[in-house]
């Protein structure tokens, strides 16, 4: 086989109901950049329309892309392919996870792992290097996740990466996760490995990813992206006022800052200045566990951790000796919304002061619900379920669909104190798929139907639902107005889109922002201040295409969209300019395919209407206006005594966002009805066999 | 004109070490660097180099130098040197009205580098609200009782307000 760079050029086949394994060529794939894009072909050309999650014929792609491995920063995620049960129609999404597996899964010689079929009795895959087992995993089947880590680590030895599920997976419920590390979950596809018989994937690696560009000039690209980066999300000025800094907001990821510590580091460590200056500080700017959690945590912060080459440690890593009185290890790590989710169930009235933990209740219940859920393998559905648990409570549906013993089995008094012992009580049942309780795991589209929910439900502005299809914000319509919502009403789960929100986050004064978005987008108006947005126009559908384009590359690549692009940098001298052409100059570096900043983006294009290709395969329709990309009425209607585009309110107007899908479609190439692909567009973008194939189906537009 | 050797070093020198220490340089200080009979503030008028700059307040002159900070930071340096809490506040609130634009979050100046007591705080935004001269700012609260200034200036009640519900709430809802 010849030389490949950035790619190991070999994918892991394996059918687990025959127990055949095999090595495909990645390099086939090459047209679909790597992680997320083969993900979709694979989908696209092996798993037949009208496939159910968790039939046999599904398959699940844990994937790498060229840049993984490479030391490239924020490279070592993981983007997960399949079909996603908690989708009404079953469409194809991914999932995400950090930490340092897909990089060990690159050392081991394989840029992507595919299972198939079932296994007819539990079993964990172990792969060393070459060398790929599967395993009986009788004896780790029923475990949490922690312990199954502990139990394959023992057999595989400490440098293993493992990649595991927790009995919501198991028992196949649609929100359930698969985690590696001790912090990184990828949500939704847990219940496919289950539905698989898979525990467990194990790695082992001594290989290394060969780069095509000389150490030396990797390094001159690495320092330089250096320069650029900011703190998590590139946000890129300080929280507090700094003598280096020109702007500050409270509000900034970039937390780091005299007076600040990991408290619980021996000795203590100071966070600092962090002048972006200072290369070797990067790691000291985003004091997450402060952010995420209040003030309080800073006391039991032992240090940031996070993925493989990530400069930024975006995961808190805390030490709360209280969580012992719950059976629970002192040493508890998440970052954002693992927090937010698991203890987003006691919304009712918030973690009040519980069980004497006092002042220190509050985080001592964020420990107890990310331990819970990351040992269980429960998915959150980015926040939904905390709302849904409030919304079900108080409106009675509990008590409605709930058989009476077990609605008064269940510590409501706890819930409504604010004591987070509630959570244990709750996600034991939930992830054990005990009574009726457990089908809020289901997801929203099913519930509604399975628990009769109505309009009120998917309406209400609280609820936070977008579409139909039972997925809830994520930095939509208040992120940029029309941009974020519109680029939410394209996926089949909550669209995971940073690359606006890393942009329109970044926190730097509006004029400044206007100005570095004409230069990328063509006009200062591809972007509004915050609360104060404006009619739809051409430079903000150039926007949203640039973040959905970008979106698909980094979960190709496998680059970390939680920090790309690098639209703005925290440099004053380079008029907080970042480089969006960082990604095509390591890709060229990497790979030794040189690739420009337009033919790069040109392949990402091509995954996102890959992606579109299988959502109308999967929905059995082209009119993805109608049936897939409209949203739930409180979008446009919940702020009654605000009207639209006038400053406070981030209330769309309904024919604005027509005009929005409208101008997307167009610079796609989707058909401007309906918002499918045409041939035409397919053809353009080689994908001539994925325009036959919907053509067979009477599935392209007219 | 030509100084005595040294003179105009000493100046540059004790206002780069100041800056350093992130402190501004009043003029005041600067009097007993330089003979009797000569004005410290004339000769950096005529010597300084770039990096060095000043701003004039009420109660005196201060300096500093871009090489160890900026000028929005000696700005917020120069509203504390000055001693007037209001005018601090009100000003500080108008930059942020005006720039970013957003409202400002009254925890902002219980933090460095402003460190004001709760009571200065209270005293200060109790007192703007009766002097005409501050008319334009006005306080608004977030869902979560967290307390905003804005300029009306610059923002809309209705901006100010959803700016602030979303900077209290809503981001931590949706990180
Ligand atoms: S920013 Fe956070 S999620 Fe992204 S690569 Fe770094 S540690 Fe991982």
């Amino acid at each position: 086989m010849s030389v490949t760079y950035g790619y190991t050029g070999k994918i892991l086949r394996v059918d687990l109901t025959t127990g055949k394994i095999w090595t495909d060529d990645t390099m086939k794939y090459k047209d679909y950049i790597g992680g997320e894009g083969i993900g979709y072909k694979i989908l696209w050309d092996e798993v037949p329309a009208g496939t159910h999650p968790y039939a046999p014929e599904n398959k699940i792609a844990f994937g790498a892309g060229p840049l993984c491995g490479t030391g490239v920063p924020c490279s070592g995620r993981t983007t997960i392919t399949s079909l996603l049960p908690t989708s009404p129609f079953h469409g194809a999404g991914s999932s995400h996870m950090g930490g340092y597996f897909s990089v060990e899964m690159k050392y081991a010689g394989w840029d992507m792992i595919v299972l198939e079929g079932r296994s007819p009795k539990p079993v964990w895959i172990r792969i060393e290097d070459g060398k790929v087992k599967l395993e009986d995993a009788r004896w780790v089947w029923g475990k949490g996740i922690f312990d199954t880590m502990a139990m394959i680590g023992s057999q595989m030895g400490k440098e293993a990466q493992i990649a595991a599920i927790g009995p919501a997976g198991e028992n196949q419920l649609n929100m359930s996760v698969i985690r590696t590390g001790t912090s990184h979950s990828a949500g939704g596809h847990g219940g496919i490995m289950g539905a698989k018989n898979v525990k467990a994937i194990a790695i082992k690696g001594t290989g290394s990813v060969k780069v095509a560009a000389t150490p030396e000039e990797l390094m001159a690209l690495d320092k330089y992206m250096m320069s650029i980066i900011g703190a998590n999300n590139q946000m890129v000025i300080p929280t507090v006022p700094l003598p280096w800094a020109e702007y500050s907001d409270k509000g900034s990821r970039w937390t780091g800052r005299p007076g600040l510590y990991w408290g619980a580091a021996n000795p203590p460590v100071e966070t600092g200045e962090c002048n972006p200056a200072d290369m070797q500080s990067v790691g000291k700017r985003t004091q997450k566990a402060v952010f995420d959690l209040g003030a309080g945590a800073e006391k039991y912060t032992v240090r940031m951790g996070g993925c493989a080459h990530c400069p930024i440690r975006c995961h808190a890593q805390l030490n709360v000796p209280q969580l012992e009185k719950y059976g629970m290890d002192p040493n508890v790590s998440n970052t954002c919304v693992g927090w937010s989710g698991p203890r987003g169930v006691m919304s009712l009235v918030g973690i009040k002061e519980f069980d004497g933990n006092g002042a220190d209740s509050s985080i001592v219940g964020n420990g107890i619900g990310t331990t819970m859920v990351d040992d269980l393998g429960v998915w959150c559905n980015y926040g939904q379920i905390g709302r849904d648990v409030k919304w079900f409570y108080q409106k009675g549906v509990f008590k409605r669909v709930l058989p009476a013993e077990e609605y008064a089995s269940i510590p409501w008094d706890m819930l409504e104190k604010g004591d987070a012992r509630f959570l244990i009580d709750f996600y034991t049942r939930i992830a054990n798929k005990q009574g009726e309780l457990h089908h809020i795991l289901d997801g929203s589209a099913w519930i509604a139907q399975r628990w009769g929910l109505g309009d009120d439900y998917w309406d209400a502005k609280d609820n936070k639902l977008w579409t139909r299809g039972g997925y809830p914000v994520h930095h939509s319509n208040e992120a940029g107005g029309q941009v974020g919502a519109l680029i939410s009403c394209f996926t089949n789960r909550d669209s995971q889109n940073h690359s606006h929100m890393n942009f329109i986050g970044n926190k730097l004064p509006i004029a400044l922002q206007k100005e570095i978005a004409a230069e990328i987008f063509g006009s200062p108006d591809a972007l509004d201040a915050a609360m104060d947005y404006k009619p739809m126009n051409e430079a903000k559908a150039r926007f949203v295409k640039w973040s959905m384009v970008r979106g698909r590359l980094h979960d190709s690549l496998t680059l970390c969209n939680w920090m790309w692009p690098m639209a703005v940098s925290p440099q004053k001298d380079r008029k907080y300019r970042g480089d969006t052409t960082l990604e095509a100059k390591f890709f060229s570096a990497v790979t030794g395919v040189a690739k420009t900043e337009a033919e790069l983006d040109k392949d990402a294009e091509r995954v996102v209407t890959l992606l579109r290709a299988l959502t109308v395969r999967s929905m059995g329709t082209v009119d993805m206006r109608n049936q897939h990309d409209n949203t739930n009425e409180w979008i446009t209607k919940a702020d009654k005594d605000k009207p639209q585009f006038t400053p406070g309110t981030i209330q769309m107007e309904k024919t604005d966002l027509e005009l929005g899908r409208t101008m997307v479609y167009k610079l796609f190439g989707w058909d401007e009805k309906t918002g499918a692909p045409t041939k035409a567009t397919l053809e353009a973008l080689g994908m001539a066999d994925v325009a036959s194939g919907l053509g067979e189906k009477g599935l392209l537009p007219v | 004109m030509a100084y005595e050797p040294g003179l105009v070093d000493a100046l540059l020198e004790r206002i780069r070490a100041d800056s350093a220490r992130t402190v501004l340089t009043p003029a005041v200080e600067l009097a007993s660097l330089v003979p009797g009979g000569t004005d410290a503030v004339e000769v950096l008028e005529e010597c300084a180099e770039d990096d060095i700059k000043m701003m004039r307040g009420t109660r005196d002159l201060y300096f500093f130098s871009e090489l160890s900070m900026t000028e929005p930071y000696a700005r917020h340096l120069y509203r504390l040197a000055e001693k007037d809490p209001v005018r601090l506040i009100a000003e500080t609130t108008r930059d942020e009205s005006k720039t970013y634009p957003r409202p400002t979050p009254v925890s902002t100046f219980d933090d460095s580098p402003f460190s004001m007591t709760k009571a200065e705080i209270d005293a200060a935004i109790s007192k703007m609200a009766f002097d005409p001269e501050y008319a334009d700012i006005h306080t608004v609260k977030a869902s979560n009782e967290d307390v905003y200034l804005y300029s009306a200036t610059y923002l809309t009640e209705a901006h100010a307000a959803g700016l602030a519900e979303w900077a209290s709430v809503g981001e931590k809802e949706n990180p």
